[in-house]
């Protein structure tokens, strides 16, 4: 069987009304998938996204946390970086206290219970700086990524956007779908 | 998305289910009968059941009136049921006055400083200033409460005749929630003071009544969620209560988990470093020697540190019902560290196995709450419309 290239749609939008129109006409539209851009983050788009955009039950979530689908992995890189603070920082006031072995208030050198002042700072820290790093990585803004090829920058600024994929026999329908929606501008990727 | 409540929604009310109330009822009495039994087979146990019980009782419920006290302090505009909910405790609130007043009365089988006087400490310690104290400042908690919710109400039904609530009947339900909350916080202390902290009277933290109210507050929420899940459908108010809504209040019990577990290691780092018999023996006793830490880590984890791993899930909170699940080991914890709090002070580590007899009177509680909750739902509207009408709104902005 061969594997059918999907093609890239893109329209631009200047009001949010048409823009939600255009993205609840993609929804019905047999589209098999569509990103939305816009300057802010609005949840009330969530209804109007594809089927594996939309919030699940905890149920299909825990599914799909164990098979690894679309799911944001910032979430578990942020996991990862504050367990790790969590046993470094542990680790080294550990290690501090047993190179110079001081007796404080009569406490043993390696008291464990005010350390976990410490492990908890670390853990919030490093926890923090890796969802940061995560977050500008998976956004496309550091480390060379390219960001998706029909993003415009205007869609950061003063412009809603759609990017639709679809088969090279639904591109002419996807177009004149969005200019119906208000596409103030409509063109092949 | 911009909704606005219906008519319909506006006076729709609670229908109780003949089952329910039933069962509520048979609960009453089967708490009764497992404290009278009690009573004459482990007469300390079953006080020491009791005064655990009316602090688990009485913290949840007036952690959950103060949540509305809070809500409406904050002019909290997406809380019309859910203050509601809050408010329909009050109800309750009789109930564990009257439990108070028994608790008093038999105070001399279970309140130990009246046996071994804690010396130097008389002043405060002694039971006619504790009895004035207890019921002065309670019962002022409960007029503040009821005054609060008596308030709301009336502002609802010239609300729904159509008059607009003017800007001094917001400014006096404000002033009464913000009285609540600073009422709900001395009273709280003074019942962690009197009904767990004294009964190790040579033991002493500052530190102790604040984690008592700061947990109630927790429970209350819990207690809060445990509703909303059960009555969004029966009150028509699915609107209302969205996973929006759900995961805010799942929110709020993440902080209050952490919150909690800060001022419990506050509290045990500060003793730690101390070091002073007259305070290690409390942590020790309960977390180190015997048998009191087979229940005290467990009530820890199960009441705080699980719930705060499960509430790190953004899907969990979205879910009412592995929330309410959450909501539901919350409030078990809690219940089971209240219980190590007191039980030890009065009965060291001679628990009598008959004492498990009276455990049971938690039935009676249980089903007066549900009594009582139903009562008010069945009597008043479900949507509060001086809360949905803060600043003159007639819409409120809901995420679905």
């Amino acid at each position: 069987m061969t594997a059918v290239v999907l093609r890239k749609v893109v329209g631009k939008f200047e009001d949010f009304d048409a823009f939600k129109r255009a993205l609840g006409s993609l929804q019905v539209s047999g589209v098999p998938d569509y990103e939305a851009y816009g300057p802010v983050n609005l949840d009330e788009l969530g209804p109007l996204m594809p089927a594996r955009m939309i919030p699940r039950s905890f149920k299909e979530t825990v599914v799909e946390i164990l098979t690894g689908r679309n799911v944001s992995p910032v979430r578990g890189v942020a996991t990862v970086g504050a367990i790790t603070g969590l046993c470094l920082f542990f680790y080294m006031a550990v290690a501090t206290s047993n190179i110079y072995k001081l007796i404080v208030g009569g406490k043993p050198p390696v008291s464990r219970v005010p350390y976990v002042v410490i492990a908890y700072e670390g853990t919030i820290l490093l926890g923090a700086i890796a969802a940061f790093v995560a977050t500008l990585y998976y956004a496309r803004l550091i480390f060379g990524r390219q960001a998706m090829p029909e993003y415009d920058p205007r869609f950061s600024g003063d412009l809603f956007g759609v990017g639709a994929s679809c088969a090279p026999e639904q591109v002419e329908s996807t177009m004149e779908l969005l200019r119906n929606a208000g596409a103030v501008e409509v063109y092949e990727y | 998305m911009s909704i606005e409540a219906s008519p319909d929604q506006m006076e729709s009310r609670f229908t109780v289910p003949g089952g329910l109330k039933l069962a509520a009822i048979v609960a009453v009495v089967l708490g009764i009968v497992a404290a009278v039994v009690g009573f004459f087979v482990a007469p300390v146990d079953t006080w020491v059941w009791l005064v655990v019980w009316f602090v688990v009782f009485m913290g949840v419920s007036s952690g959950m009136l103060a949540w509305s006290a809070v809500f409406r302090v904050a002019q909290a505009k997406w809380t019309p049921v859910v203050n509601r909910i809050g408010h329909s405790v009050i109800f309750f609130w009789p109930v564990c006055f009257f439990v108070m007043m028994l608790l008093l009365v038999g105070a001399h089988s279970w309140v130990t400083w009246l046996h071994e006087p804690a010396h130097d400490k008389e002043a405060w310690l002694n039971l006619p200033f504790m009895v004035i104290r207890d019921i002065v400042l309670l019962g002022a908690l409960g007029v503040l409460f009821a005054l609060l919710v008596r308030w709301t109400l009336v502002a609802d039904a010239r609300k729904q005749g159509g008059e607009e609530l003017s800007d001094r009947g917001q400014w006096r339900l404000t002033a009464i929630g913000t009285a609540c909350v600073f009422t709900y916080v001395v009273a709280s202390s003074i019942v962690a003071y009197d009904f767990i902290m004294s009964l190790s009277p040579e033991w002493y933290s500052t530190m102790f009544a604040p984690y008592i109210w700061i947990t109630n507050i927790y429970a209350g929420m819990a207690g809060l969620v445990i509703l909303a899940t059960f009555l969004r459908s029966r009150l028509g108010a699915m609107r209302f209560l969205t996973p929006q809504h759900f995961n805010d209040m799942g929110n709020l019990m993440l902080g209050f988990s952490l919150f909690s577990m800060g001022l419990f290691f506050a509290q045990y780092l500060t003793i730690w470093y101390g070091n002073i018999p007259e305070e290690t023996f409390f942590i020790i006793e309960r977390y180190y020697r015997g048998g009191w830490p087979y229940v005290g880590w467990p009530a820890f984890f199960v009441g705080y540190a699980i719930p705060f791993i499960m509430l790190q899930s953004r899907e969990l909170k979205h879910s009412p019902k592995w929330l309410s699940v959450t909501a539901g080991i919350v409030i078990f914890g809690v219940a089971a560290e209240r219980y190590v709090l007191v039980a030890p002070s009065v009965v060291g580590s001679a628990v009598s196995p008959l004492s498990v007899i009276p455990a049971f009177s938690v039935l009676f509680f249980l089903g007066a709450f549900v009594l009582s909750v139903t009562a008010f739902l069945a009597r008043y509207p479900a949507v509060s419309s001086a809360d949905e009408a803060l600043h003159g709104r007639q819409k409120m902005e809901v995420i679905s």
